[in-house]
């Protein structure tokens, strides 16, 4: 016998908030595309000009009239607390310790709190999964808090009402409540369409659904009165409360007790939370017929199951890239979106420094075999184009090239799998040729005493081999092998590939599993709390139709997203920077999750909602909890057990060391992740490479990547990623189907054409972006588009492709392509007005043609032997030639002729070294937060009318079968004789006599003079009021320190100059006439996870900055020589800019030259 | 026929060549000074929620201003107190005044006093009193006589201009550190003779910026 004691009369409260058209946002914005200051836009397109024009007048007049002193400027408040909070200053912000989930990734954050309210996001120096730095999803969390199309509420379609009315009269008090429930939903359609039909109609909807099928609830009050409820299922779903939620969940799920839970289902999210990970276990303890199901694109499954294949279950395999002198990442974007991508940037950066020509042999060697160009595949000294399917059979011709040709040692009881494997031996030429020379150059570094290699160093080094996330258990299988064989795998730290045991796993079922559940009936009630499987599932499983087939779907999520839309009741989720919780990362870095902010709107984290839905076991029976239990004690509760077991018993929490690991932002002082281990079990790898089979009839592969943007979708609602470039097609707010030139040739597609993509009995059509790098027999897609319903950010942005996939753990597959109809507009923001990167061309007008001016520039090891100066060789102009009229730095000069003179006690500079930016686009978010940008929309960034003060520009270089990109950060290069400085009519843009590039907005009038001067196009335009009538919810994210900008003015990067001052301020009050090394840092600089920028004032010769732009440290700056691979971009117009490059040097294996 | 122009008429450039410029005088000192901060802004005195007196607190009780606006050294923003910060005097004194009231409702309810903003700059512009206060600029120099005003009211202009008057010459207006919150110091008698540059409880010499980022960021 089961009995939920949820107050059994909860749901009888009445809905205090049905009726408020004001909880969700205003419908009639649906349709427009981009919600966020770009209301504009419809006057832009529909307005002529003259009433345009007649608009600007009659606002003028207005404008006029208040602000000529008649009125004066409206009185503003101070509300100062009541009682201030200890160590709480007002206007001064604070720190605070937390620490967020990205698929497999755990990064330990910073976030800085502005008065209470969160307005950027850093990484944690102490922990080790962000070590300082932050990803771009990280930045961009931020904007998700206050995202204003949150769900704000539980919704629900089943709507009830309930009235009193005096002891004996029940008919009444049942008339009285029919009237008040229809009354609120014909005022609810008042609100939301404004139609006075509508409204009657949907009142007579409401009495006849009352009539026909309400259910009816009646009973007596404690002071005598009836109480009549009823509640009815209403066409569309309605805002309600919690208590009517829990009263209607609650009581649906009690009875399933007496069966253990059959038919129940419980679709999670992958979660690294130990606290959450424990609650599941207790869910699957007091329910034990019932179903995890993982339902998690971003989630690492093949990685994990690879590894509990081979090290039992709860293994887990990390990366470790310290003093790695090889690294062959197989299809792993671990730069990018792969499992620890923060930690290994920052780790494989610390391999590609060097300083001058000597460093060359210690530079590490990155290897990317990979079908689809990414960050990594970017970074790479060899990379090789490859199917994703013909992956496994490239692992199986090196384990075979080693074992034959190198001397390399099988693990024990691997025997048996090395026997099959086999390749398909399908390979052309320069596949087998970088098989064969990247097996000899990892059996030269790691196994010399196998074969002494002549002129290398004997002595052996540290080589990884990397699979990704998207290829099968196999294939990390192989890899595993591998790097067994390579001595990579140990069980100690120094191992580069370790694996760790969790002991608290959870039984997950998969996605097929779960359909085929729901469509036979065996699945009946399904809670989905943070899932969303009717969009991310596999589309062949058409689980949004299945789910409907349930007769109880309880749906938790950031936003009523499809799954949300879908179910009887939708809870709304907590952000991360609004709940408790606790991180694990896969090394064992453990860290508690504090809230910086109480919930924006009436909302519960998931560990809340999974406590709610748990019973416990009192005597004979199962007993709901009687109220809602606060994330913060269920976590130190978890804690707190945790301590009692590792301890035995013999210690506990205490207050002092809970907070020590609040502050900190990691949980010390208590073993965890125990065993460390090695592979040992290579039977289910041999069971596989013997079951495998490839589809060789269809001609092309479809491959399915997680969008380094939005991921699998939770970002796709976030402005800031929707309108970030991406990494290296840099399309904005949409995406498209990759692929190579030849294909398209092949295919007869320009971009912007639809590409029609077959997978088995799917299809879809998808607009073709042509991307340099792409495997000629494959297209890339990317998830997390054409979200429906979510929000107006995501509306109308990209396509689902989810619908093409067949498996959720299989991330490509065989398919058919042809030539679609129709076309679509892709934008990018890069292939407008750019000039030719190599310099090759010059340009073909005649008297405008100009010499070739390369903006980037980079070398190999060998050619920077050959020629240390070879940054140099781009300069058209040599420094003597360069000759100014005036000088900035000569003090005897007058001021007064408008030259300003920089002798600050500083010179701001940066250098920005191209060998370490990996194009993560983290700077690029975090200017955006540090720095108020503004959105525009993805019709303006049609029109090269995007904000970014940073910008992350890509070239593609080498030949077309080959090509190689590069990326370079560009924001305003701060020129000491800046051109867009001399033409401006008003002074708006002046010299700093710190060498900054100062813009005065409040000056500016628009001429945009100085955007047309400047040869880098970094200064953007306000073309609209992009900052007006911003929801107040997205208001909150604005930092305070940085003036949020009008129509009508130019802004960009001003190198941070509120950190600048904030810095010589808190150093004016120390007494300290300049500020020191290390103190300013700038946005983009604190955020970058390789350290590629480097920030710093360029007048001390021992600052960092100065270190890295320059060869020696004469005291004056312009004596210098600069450094080896320095140089600066246009320098040949005399801008001398203060941002300077450090040249790249690739290590590319001269066998596969 | 007479002449289409009477003789009077003659006399018109010779009128219009003196009133002309006498009107166009006028009016550009009309719009120099009914337009400018020192009009608009100086002698601006709303009226605040709380009719409490600088000229009784900092005046009469020559309380110093950082027992209330605790901030000014920590902070960009010298707080305005919390009510607790009131109640720690009126738990015991005036404790059933009916001027007060609002103050103990908000000491119970924990709802803020709407104080009315005074000194307001735009916001585009950055302000800091900490190096204001670290230079030795005292609070009267930019505030006023706040101890003798009733109801506070802007006594400076607060402008770009009048900023960088001292900005570019901060001598005069600069005094030793411990004399911050002292609203005398230009009538005593040291006021004269003081010279900042000799001045030994000072850590470094003042450099204020007159460069745009310095304010406008």
């Amino acid at each position: 016998m089961t009995k939920p004691n949820a107050t059994s009369n909860s749901r009888k409260t009445r809905l205090p908030v049905l009726g408020s058209a004001g909880a969700t946002p205003d419908s009639s914005s649906v349709d427009q595309e981009f919600a966020l200051g770009a209301d504009e836009l419809v006057i832009e397109g529909g307005a002529s000009r003259r009433k345009f024009i007649g608009l600007i007048g009659a606002s003028t007049a207005l404008a006029g009239l208040g602000s000529t002193g008649c009125l004066r400027k409206p009185a503003e408040n101070i509300m100062p607390f009541a009682k201030r909070p200890e160590d709480l200053i007002p206007g001064v912000p604070v720190y605070y310790a937390t620490a967020m989930q990205v698929g497999g990734t755990v990064q330990g954050l910073l976030v800085e709190s502005h008065d209470g309210r969160p307005t950027k996001v850093e990484g944690n120096p102490r922990h080790s999964g962000s070590q300082g730095a932050t990803d771009v999803f990280a930045q961009a969390s931020l904007l998700s808090l206050y995202d204003p199309e949150r769900s704000r509420q539980p919704r629900s379609a089943t709507v009830s009402a309930h009235t009193f009315a005096p002891a004996g009269q029940l008919e009444e008090a049942k008339k009285a409540t029919t009237e008040h429930l229809c009354k609120i939903l014909h005022d609810r359609s008042i609100a939301a369409t404004n139609s006075i039909d509508a409204a009657a109609q949907a009142k007579a909807r409401c009495e006849q659904a009352i009539e026909t099928s309400g259910v009816w609830e009646t009973g007596k009050a404690a002071d005598g009165r009836e109480i009549a409820a009823v509640s009815i299922d209403w066409d569309e779903q309605i805002e309600t409360t919690w208590e009517d939620a829990w009263g209607h969940i609650l009581p649906k799920l009690g009875p399933l007790h007496a069966t253990g839970g059959q038919g129940l289902a419980l679709v999670v999210a992958g979660s690294l939370s130990p606290s959450y990970r424990g609650l599941q276990q207790r869910f699957v303890r007091a329910y034990p017929q019932a179903k995890v199901v993982l339902c998690d694109p971003t989630y690492p499954i093949n990685t994990i199951r690879a590894a509990e294949m081979v090290g039992g279950e709860g293994s887990r395999v990390f990366y470790n890239l310290d003093d790695v002198k090889t690294i062959v990442a197989i299809d792993c974007d671990f730069l990018g979106v792969d499992q620890d991508h923060v930690r290994l940037a920052r780790e494989f950066s610390e391999g590609r420094k060097l300083k001058g020509p000597e460093d060359g042999d210690k530079l590490s060697r990155l290897y990317v075999v990979e079908p689809h160009l990414t960050s990594t595949g970017a970074a790479a000294d060899e990379r090789l184009r490859l199917p994703a399917t013909d992956i496994v059979d490239l692992l199986a011709g090196l384990v075979i090239e080693l074992m034959e040709n190198h001397g390399g040692r099988l693990p024990s009881g691997s025997e048996g799998f090395a026997a099959l494997i086999k390749t398909r031996g399908q390979f052309d030429d320069r596949s087998k040729r970088f098989i064969v020379a990247l097996a000899a150059d990892l059996a030269a570094k790691a196994l010399p005493d196998a074969e002494p290699v002549e002129g290398e160093a004997s002595k052996r080094q540290r080589v990884l081999i990397m699979v990704g996330e998207r290829q099968p258990p196999l294939a990390h299988g192989l890899g595993f092998l591998l790097n067994s064989m390579l001595l990579a795998a140990t069980v100690k730290p120094p191992g580069a590939m370790r694996m760790a045991h969790r002991l608290d796993t959870v039984p997950y079922v998969g996605m097929v599993e779960f359909a085929s559940g729901l469509e036979d009936g065996t699945i009946t009630h399904v809670i989905c709390l943070g899932s969303n499987p009717a969009y991310e599932a596999p589309g062949v499983l058409e689980l949004a139709t299945k789910l409907q087939k349930a007769k109880l779907l309880v749906h938790a999520g950031m936003h009523c997203d499809e799954t949300g839309q879908l179910a009887h009741w939708h809870l709304p989720l907590s952000h991360y920077l609004e709940a408790w919780g606790d991180l694990e990362a896969m090394d064992g870095t453990t860290s508690i999750v504090q809230p910086l902010i109480a919930p924006l709107f009436d909302t519960r984290s998931e560990t809340e909602i999974l406590a709610m839905l748990l019973p416990r076991l009192e005597g004979q029976e199962w007993v709901f909890s009687p109220a809602e239990l606060p994330g913060a004690s269920l976590v130190k509760d978890y804690w707190k057990s945790e301590i009692a077991n590792a301890t035995r018993e013999t210690q506990s929490l205490s207050d002092r060391v809970w907070r020590r690991w609040l502050h900190d932002g990691l949980v010390s002082g208590i073993p965890r992740s125990p065993a460390a281990m090695l592979p040992n079990n290579w039977q289910p790898f041999a069971d596989l490479m013997a079951a495998r089979k490839v589809d060789e009839d269809s001609p092309y592969e479809i491959n399915f990547h997680l969008d380094p943007k939005v991921l699998a979708g939770s970002f796709s609602n976030n402005a800031w990623m929707q309108e970030l470039p991406h990494p290296l097609s840099k399309l904005v707010w949409d995406n498209g189907a990759y692929i190579s030139a030849a294909l398209a040739v092949e295919i007869g597609v320009e971009n912007g054409q639809n590409l029609s993509i077959k997978i088995g009995e799917s299809r879809m059509e998808v607009p073709v972006w042509i991307a340099p790098g792409q495997h000629d027999k494959t297209v890339s897609l990317t998830l997390g588009y054409g979200r429906v319903g979510v929000g107006t950010v995501s509306t109308g942005a990209g396509f689902d492709v989810n619908k093409l996939r067949q498996d959720e753990a299989r991330w490509f597959a065989r398919g058919e392509l042809s030539r679609g109809s129709g076309t679509y507009a892709l934008v990018s923001t890069q292939d407008y007005g750019s000039q030719d990167p190599d310099g090759k061309h010059g340009a073909s007008f005649g008297m405008f043609n100009f010499e070739p001016r390369p903006i980037y520039r980079e070398t190999t090891v060998a050619g920077f032997k050959q020629d240390p100066d070879f940054a140099k060789r781009g300069d058209l102009m040599t420094p003597d030639r360069l000759k100014s009229p005036w000088s900035r730095h000569d003090s005897t000069v007058d001021p007064n002729f408008g030259v300003p003179i920089m002798v600050g006690p500083h010179h701001w500079g940066m250098a920005i070294d191209l060998n370490l930016c990996v194009s993560c686009n983290a700077c690029v978010v975090a200017c955006q937060a540090e720095n108020n940008i503004a959105i525009v929309g993805k019709k303006e960034c049609g029109n090269g009318r995007e904000m970014h003060w940073i910008r992350i520009d890509r070239y593609y270089t080498g030949s077309e079968d080959n090509p190689e990109a590069v990326l370079m950060p560009v924001g305003c290069m701060h020129c000491e004789t800046a051109p867009c400085e001399n033409v401006c009519p008003v002074q708006a843009t002046a010299h700093s006599p710190e060498g900054l590039n100062d813009m005065a907005y409040n000056r500016c009038i628009g001429t945009r003079y100085c955007a047309n001067n400047c040869p880098y196009k970094v200064r953007r335009f306000n073309f609209f009021n992009y900052n007006r009538n911003l929801d107040p919810v997205v208001q909150m994210v604005k930092n305070p320190d940085v003036t949020v900008r009008f129509r009508g003015v130019i802004e960009k990067c001003s190198y941070c100059v509120q950190r600048i001052n904030t810095a010589k301020i808190e150093a004016h009050l120390d007494g300290r006439d300049k500020v020191r090394d290390g103190e300013v840092i700038s946005a983009c600089q604190q955020v970058c996870p390789t350290r590629a920028i480097t920030f710093g004032d360029i007048s001390d010769p021992e600052s960092a900055v100065s270190k890295a732009k320059y060869a020696d440290n004469k005291p004056e700056y312009s004596q210098r020589q600069p450094a080896k691979r320095s140089y600066g971009v246009l320098t040949d117009l005399n801008t001398q800019p203060r941002t300077s490059y450090l040249g790249r040097v690739r290590n590319p294996n001269p066998k596969l030259a | 026929m007479p002449a289409i122009f009477p003789r009077w008429t003659n006399k018109i450039p010779l009128v219009l060549g003196i009133v002309a410029p006498i009107l166009g005088a006028l009016l550009i000192f009309g719009v120099w000074y009914w337009w400018s901060a020192d009009y608009t802004d100086v002698g601006y005195q709303p009226e605040q929620p709380v009719k409490f007196s600088h000229a009784l607190h900092a005046g009469d009780m020559g309380m110093d201003c950082r027992y209330c606006h605790n901030t000014v050294e920590r902070s960009p923003h010298a707080a305005i107190p919390a009510t607790a910060t009131c109640m720690n005097c009126h738990s015991q004194v005036k404790t059933d005044s009916p001027k007060l009231a609002m103050v103990r409702k908000s000491y119970e309810t924990g709802a803020s006093i709407p104080w009315v903003r005074v000194h307001m700059l735009p916001d585009y512009v950055f302000f800091d009193h900490r190096p204001h206060l670290a230079s030795g600029v005292g609070c009267a120099t930019c505030h006023g006589r706040i101890d003798g005003m009733v109801v506070v009211e802007q006594a400076k202009p607060l402008s770009m201009g009048w900023c960088l008057d001292c900005h570019r010459n901060p001598g005069p207006n600069l005094r030793p550190l411990d004399q911050i919150t002292n609203m005398n110091w230009d009538q005593s008698p040291e006021q004269a003779s003081y010279d900042f540059t000799k001045d030994p409880e000072r850590k470094r010499m003042p450099s204020p910026p007159v460069h745009c980022s310095g304010c406008h960021r």
